[in-house]
């Protein structure tokens, strides 16, 4: 797969799956290791560029007797979650174009 | 006993992955500053990582190793850091500043430890330069000595001749002293004979 569409595609997973439920680092690379093949230095990038724009925040939480990072989606993640689904019908239409 | 053993063996494993994780966390620390980026929240990302994924049921070791070599982390972060992520002129200006105030620690504790290893090598050479003059000069003086002894009569004859001529004068108080007696003797001789010839004399009266 092309490695900006790769990007654009783990960064919609890694809001997926803070869409029910906040998240911590290592959970969430189980989480969207299920779909996709993703590395721990490669979540860190997405983490930050998606905390950069607003689209999840962080906040600190003590565990087991130290502090755990979490992740929440922002209003304007789950904007841009929606946003992908209207991108998804526009790439299934340009994907059977090209399949057909 | 056994539990005991067990105990024991799984404290050094935690210790021995301790370590690892210490050390892993150090080496990318100090190639994250090396490199410019933000090494304090990654470090964290990573800490986190880390005991999250023992909490788990995973091993230290063993994630470690899953996790990509360090020059790969940073490739990743570079390549990966979007425009947003740039920084501001007095960001970069402290950033920079604060690599070099690194390059520059870096440099001085590996300038010391430099001098000081060479600083060593240089007096233990010395020491041992020392030794051997030392050596070498109590040889060459005790050679000097004993070859030296009929060389200073040769080169200071003045010392020769004044010893033999405070030998003469000796000779010549000792001669002076023996020429007096040789006096006395010879003029008790003649106190002797002029008595004996006047007893002579008186006895032919």
């Amino acid at each position: 797969m092309d490695a900006q569409l790769k990007k654009g595609f783990l960064e919609l997973l890694v809001l997926a799956s803070l869409k029910y439920e906040d998240s911590y680092g290592y959970k969430i690379i189980q989480d969207v290791s299920q779909v996709a093949d993703i590395s721990e230095s490669t979540m860190y990038p997405i983490l930050r560029r998606l905390e950069q724009q607003n689209l999840v925040v962080t906040y600190n939480t003590e565990y087991n007797s130290r502090l755990r990072k979490y992740y929440q989606i922002t209003v304007l993640g789950r904007k841009r979650l929606e946003e992908a689904t209207y991108d998804f019908l526009e790439l299934k239409e340009i994907y059977d174009f090209i399949l057909r | 006993m056994i539990f005991s053993n067990s105990r024991k063996s799984t404290i050094l494993s935690l210790d021995n992955e301790r370590l690892e994780k210490e050390s892993f966390l150090k080496q990318l620390e100090d190639r994250l500053i090396e490199a410019g980026l933000d090494s304090k929240r990654i470090i964290v990302y990573y800490d986190e990582l880390i005991q999250d994924a023992i909490e788990s049921g995973e091993s230290e070791t063993e994630f470690i190793n899953r996790i990509d070599n360090i020059d790969d982390i940073i490739d990743q972060i570079k390549t990966e850091r979007g425009p947003s992520e740039s920084q501001t002129p007095l960001k970069r200006k402290v950033k920079r500043k604060l690599i070099k105030e690194h390059q520059l620690r870096r440099r001085i504790h590996d300038v010391t430890q430099f001098i000081s290893s060479g600083f060593r090598i240089i007096v233990a050479a010395i020491c041992v330069g020392l030794i051997v003059f030392g050596v070498g000069l109590s040889i060459s003086g005790i050679t000097r000595i004993m070859t030296s002894v009929p060389e200073i009569f040769e080169q200071i004859p003045a010392y020769g001749l004044l010893a033999i001529g405070v030998g003469l004068i000796l000779i010549g108080f000792g001669g002076v002293g023996n020429l007096d007696n040789i006096r006395k003797h010879i003029s008790g001789n003649d106190i002797n004979n002029q008595a004996h010839r006047g007893a002579l004399s008186g006895g032919r009266k």
